[in-house]
C-alpha cells in the first residue's frame, strides 16, 4: 500500500459525504443560478460597459462568497462531525496517519471547490458571450466592450523618483517640524502625503510620469492607451482643458490634446504610429485652462497609467478562478484546522470570524497624515483595541487581498499569471501546508474516545 | 428466537408505517387549519400596516401581488434585511465617492426593494441619480440618461410600491420643474429638448390634446371609422402609460389648467403635482403637490408655449397667455381652499411678472388688467409708481432658445 492510496481513499469519503449530506448540489445550484440567471437579471446605468461591469463583478463576487462560505461549512465539518459522531475512531485505528486523514479531507474540499469553479467558469463566459451579444448591433459598443472590459489590460503604473527616500525623509522632518504628525512617523504615510503632494497640478503648471513598459508589451501590436484620474475642487468643478505629450526613443513625440475634461477617470488611445522603440516612456500633461483657474488633483496611488492589450477576457477569466480555487483551498485550510480543534459550531463561526476580520481590515482605512476632524476626542476602548488589530490584519494581508480576481475582471485589468501563481503559492500550498502539518499534530494527540 | 427476532422486526416495522401515516394527514391537516388563519392575519397585518407591500401596476389600477424577489427578501431576511440595507447604502455611497457609477441604479433597485414602502428612500435615490451623479457626467447626453434613471426609479417602481405616497408625485415634479424645467443644469437645454422630442414621438408634433374625444397624433393619420378611431386612442394609450402617464388623467389635467402643451417639462411637473393631489381624495391634498401646481402653472405661463422647427432644429419657449386666465383661477382656489399655504406671495409675484411679460408682448390691456388686480390686492411701493413705470421696470420672460449643439435622442 502507497502512501498515496489513504489519502486518495479519504479525499473519495470526504467528496462522498459532501455529496450524501447535499452540500454538494446546493453549492452546484447556487453556482448554477449565479452564473446563468443572475448575470441576465442585473441591470447597469444604461450604458454597455455599465451593464457589462455588472455582469462580470456581481456574479463573480457573489460565487466568491458562496464558495467561500460554502467550503468553510464543509470542511469546519469534516473533521469535528466526524469526531462528535465517533466515525473518526474507525479510521484512526486503521494505518493512516492523522496527516494524511487532514490532507485527504482537504484534497477531497479543494476538488469540490475546484469542480464548483470550473463550472462557475463555463456558466459566466456562457452569459458573458450571450449578453455581448446583445451589444453586437451597436458597432460602437460592441468595441467599447472589446477594447476596455472583455480584455485583459495591464495597467502599467508610473514610476516612483529614484531619489525618493531623501524626498520622503524631508518631507518627514518638515511634517514634524510643523507639527503635523507625532512621532514616532509611520513613513508608509509620510510616502502617501508625497505622492498626494506630487499629484497635484496647478493651473499653467506641468506634470510628469515616467514608466517602463515590459518587453513584452515594446513589441505588442495592440493599440494602447493612456487611463488618467483626477478630481477638482468640489467648489470650483470646471471642465478642464490641456495637452498630454508622450515621449519615448525611437519614434515621434504625440501630443493629445484635451479640451473640458470633467473630473473622473478617463482613457485616451493612443495612436498606432506610438510604437516606442526603448522601454522607457515620458507621459506629461500641461494644464491650460485658461477661464478659471482650478487646481487638479490626480489620483495619488495611480494618477496615469499606461493600459496595454494583454489577454483576452478568457483566459483572464480562467487565471481569476484559478486564484479563486487557491483560496477556496486556504478556507478549506482554515475550516478543516478549526474542526480539528473544536466542535463543528465553534470551528464554523471561528472560520467565519476570521472571513468577517479580513474583509472588515480590507475596508478600513488609515487617516491621511495632517488630517483633521477638529478637536481630537478620546476613542473608546473598542476603538483603541480594534483599530490596531484591524490595521495590523490590513497590512498582513494586503497581498493576499489585492490578489481577489474580481475588480480587475469587470475593468477588464489584467489579472496575471504572476498574481495566480502568487496566490498558488500561498493561498494552495504554503498555507494549508502549514496549517495541515499543525492540525495533524493535534489531530494524533487529540483523544478521540472522549 | 429467530421467529422472535422477526417479529419484532416486523412490528418496529409496522410501528414505523403507522406513525408516518399518523403524522403525514395530521401534518396536512395542520397545514389547512393553519391557511384557515391566513385572511384573519392578512387582515391584522394590513390594519396595522405591517404587511408586505402591495403592488399596482402603473398600467393597471388593481393592486397585484408582490413580486417575488421583494417578498423573498422580505421573508427570509427578516429583520436582517435592515443590515443588507445599510451595507447596500454603504457601498453605494462609498462608489459614488470613487466615481464608479455603474452600479448605482441596481444598487438604488435592490436598497429600495429591500424597503419598498418608505417613500423617502426612493425619493433620495431618485434625486441623488438625477442631481447629483447627473452632473459628475462628461457629456450632456450620459447626464440625461442618469436624470431620466431617476425618474424611471420612482415612475415605474416607486409608483407601484408606494401607491398612495404623495412624496413620489412631488419627487417627479420636482425633477420635471427644477431639473429639466429650470435653469440650474447647463444641460437643462438638452434635457427639454429630450422631453419634447419624446412627447412629439407619442402625440405628434404639436404637443397638444384636443381636450374632447380624440388626441391629435402623428403616429396614425386620422380616420373617420370608429374602429380606427378606437385603435389610434388605444396604441397612444398604451404608449403613453410606457412613460407612466394616463391619457384620461392627461385630458383632466389639460382640461383643467390647459391648453397645455405636452412637449414642455413644466406641463409634466404639473401633471404630476395634480396626481400627488389627487391621491388624496377626501382628504386635504399634500401640500408640497399644491404648491407644486401653481409653481408649476407659474413656470407654464413664462415658457409654457413651445415653437418647434422640425427643419431647422429649433425649439424656442415663450410665454403661454392662453393658460392666464387657469393660472389666475388656480390661485385664488388654492387661497380660499389651502389658506395655510401662504400662496400670496407667489401670487403677488406672478401677477408682477406677468403685468411685465404681458406689457413687453404688447398686451396692454391685458397687462394693465394684471396691474390693477395685483394694486387691489397686493398694493406695494412698486406698484404706487404707476402702470407705466411699473410695467417697464422689470425684465420681461423673453423666449428661450433651446437649440444645442450636440444632438442626441434618447
Amino acid at each position: 500500500m502507497t502512501t498515496s492510496h489513504p489519502i486518495r481513499s479519504v479525499a473519495q469519503l470526504a467528496i462522498r459525504t459532501a455529496v450524501r449530506s447535499r452540500v454538494y448540489a446546493w453549492l452546484l445550484a447556487a453556482t448554477l443560478c449565479i452564473t446563468l440567471g443572475l448575470p441576465f437579471a442585473l441591470r447597469g446605468d444604461g450604458t454597455a460597459i455599465g451593464h457589462m461591469r455588472m455582469v462580470i463583478i456581481y456574479p463573480t463576487a457573489i460565487l466568491f462568497a458562496v464558495l467561500l462560505l460554502g467550503t468553510l461549512w464543509l470542511s469546519a465539518g469534516l473533521v469535528s462531525l466526524e469526531v462528535s459522531n465517533r466515525q473518526l475512531q474507525s479510521v484512526a485505528v486503521k494505518p493512516v496517519s492523522a496527516f494524511h486523514i487532514w490532507f485527504g479531507k482537504w484534497l477531497g474540499t479543494v476538488a469540490i471547490g475546484g469542480s464548483l469553479v470550473a463550472v462557475a467558469t463555463l456558466g459566466l463566459l456562457l452569459s458573458v458571450n450571450i449578453i455581448a451579444q446583445n451589444y453586437a448591433e451597436s458597432a460602437e459598443d460592441h468595441v467599447i466592450l472589446q477594447e476596455e472590459i472583455l480584455v485583459g489590460r495591464r495597467a502599467i503604473a508610473p514610476e516612483l523618483p529614484a531619489d525618493l527616500a531623501e524626498r520622503v525623509e524631508h518631507l518627514r522632518v518638515a511634517l514634524v517640524a510643523e507639527g503635523r504628525t507625532p512621532e514616532p512617523v509611520q513613513m508608509d504615510r509620510v510616502l502617501q502625503e508625497l505622492k498626494a503632494r506630487h499629484a497635484i497640478v496647478g493651473p499653467g503648471a506641468t506634470a510628469s510620469w515616467t514608466f517602463q513598459l515590459p518587453p513584452h508589451s515594446q513589441r505588442s501590436q495592440d493599440r494602447q492607451s493612456l487611463r488618467y484620474h483626477f478630481r477638482c475642487d468640489p467648489t470650483e468643478r470646471v471642465p478642464i482643458s490641456g495637452t498630454w505629450t508622450l515621449t519615448a526613443e525611437g519614434c515621434a513625440p504625440v501630443q493629445l490634446a484635451v479640451a473640458d475634461v470633467l473630473d473622473g477617470v478617463h482613457h485616451l488611445s493612443l495612436p498606432d504610429s506610438f510604437r516606442p522603440g526603448s522601454s522607457a516612456i515620458t507621459v506629461s500633461f500641461n494644464h491650460e485652462t485658461e477661464d478659471e483657474a482650478p487646481y487638479l488633483f490626480f489620483d495619488a496611488d495611480m494618477p496615469v497609467a499606461l493600459m496595454v492589450h494583454e489577454s483576452g477576457f478568457s483566459m483572464n477569466l480562467v487565471r481569476g478562478m484559478l486564484a479563486m480555487v487557491g483560496f477556496l483551498a486556504a478556507v478549506a485550510a482554515v475550516g478543516l484546522s478549526a474542526g480539528t480543534v473544536f466542535s463543528f459550531p465553534v470551528a464554523l463561526f471561528t472560520g467565519g470570524a476570521l472571513i468577517f476580520a479580513l474583509t472588515l481590515a480590507a475596508g478600513f482605512s488609515e487617516e491621511p497624515v495632517g488630517h483633521s476632524h477638529g478637536p481630537e476626542r478620546t476613542a473608546g476602548v473598542i476603538t483603541r483595541i480594534a483599530e490596531p488589530v484591524l490595521l495590523a490584519i490590513k497590512h498582513a494581508t494586503a497581498n493576499v487581498v489585492d490578489n481577489i480576481p474580481v475588480a480587475s475582471l469587470g475593468d477588464g485589468i489584467l489579472f496575471s499569471w504572476r498574481q495566480t501563481g502568487e496566490c498558488i503559492m500561498l493561498l494552495l500550498f504554503l498555507l494549508p501546508a502549514v496549517l495541515g502539518a499543525l492540525s495533524a499534530v493535534l489531530l494524533s494527540q487529540k483523544e478521540l474516545a472522549a | 428466537m429467530r421467529a422472535r427476532g422477526q417479529w419484532r422486526v416486523n412490528s418496529e416495522r409496522w410501528a414505523g408505517g403507522l406513525r408516518t401515516a399518523v403524522i403525514i394527514p395530521l401534518g396536512v391537516t395542520l397545514l389547512y387549519l393553519a391557511g384557515l388563519q391566513n385572511p384573519r392575519l392578512a387582515a391584522s397585518r394590513s390594519v396595522h400596516h405591517s404587511s408586505l407591500p402591495t403592488v399596482h401596476s402603473p398600467q393597471s389600477t388593481s393592486p397585484s401581488p408582490t413580486p417575488p424577489l421583494v417578498s423573498f427578501t422580505t421573508v427570509v431576511l427578516g429583520g436582517f434585511r435592515g443590515i443588507v440595507a445599510d451595507l447596500l447604502w454603504l457601498r453605494a455611497a462609498a462608489l459614488q465617492d470613487q466615481g464608479r457609477y455603474f452600479e448605482l441604479v441596481q444598487l438604488a433597485e435592490w436598497i429600495t426593494a429591500l424597503e419598498p414602502q418608505f417613500g423617502e428612500i426612493w425619493a433620495l435615490h431618485a434625486w441623488n441619480m438625477a442631481y447629483n451623479v447627473s452632473v459628475m457626467m462628461p457629456d450632456e447626453t450620459a447626464r440625461w440618461r442618469w436624470v431620466r434613471n431617476g425618474i424611471q426609479l420612482l415612475r415605474d417602481r416607486g409608483r407601484s410600491f408606494c401607491p398612495t405616497d404623495p412624496l413620489i408625485c412631488h419627487e417627479l415634479g420636482v425633477i420635471y420643474l427644477h431639473k429639466i424645467g429650470g435653469s440650474s443644469d447647463p444641460a437643462a437645454g438638452f434635457y427639454k429638448r429630450q422631453v419634447a422630442l419624446q412627447m412629439i414621438d407619442i402625440i405628434g408634433p404639436t404637443g397638444r390634446l384636443d381636450r374632447g374625444e380624440r388626441p391629435t397624433s402623428n403616429i396614425q393619420p386620422p380616420t373617420s371609422k370608429e374602429e380606427d378611431r378606437n385603435r389610434d386612442i388605444g396604441e397612444l394609450r398604451q404608449r403613453l402609460a410606457g412613460i407612466g402617464l394616463d391619457l384620461n388623467r392627461m385630458r383632466d389635467v389639460d382640461r383643467l389648467y390647459g391648453p397645455l402643451d405636452w412637449r414642455v417639462a413644466e406641463t409634466h411637473a404639473l401633471y404630476w403635482a395634480h396626481s400627488g393631489t389627487a391621491l388624496a381624495g377626501d382628504a386635504p391634498p399634500d401640500a408640497r403637490c399644491r404648491r407644486m401646481v401653481y409653481h408649476a402653472m407659474m413656470a407654464l405661463f413664462d415658457h409654457g408655449r413651445l415653437t418647434h422647427n422640425e427643419e431647422e432644429q429649433v425649439f424656442v419657449t415663450s410665454p403661454e397667455f392662453d393658460i392666464l386666465p387657469n393660472v389666475l383661477a388656480t390661485f385664488e382656489r388654492v387661497i380660499a381652499e389651502s389658506p395655510e399655504l401662504r400662496p400670496e406671495v407667489a401670487y403677488a409675484s406672478f401677477l408682477g411678472s406677468a403685468v411685465q411679460t404681458s406689457f413687453f408682448y404688447r398686451r396692454k390691456d391685458e397687462a394693465r388688467r394684471l396691474f390693477d388686480m395685483l394694486h387691489s390686492r397686493f398694493p406695494s411701493q412698486a406698484t404706487e409708481r404707476g402702470f407705466d413705470a411699473f410695467a417697464r421696470s422689470g425684465g420681461p420672460r423673453l423666449p428661450q432658445f433651446l437649440t444645442t449643439e450636440e444632438e442626441g435622442t434618447e
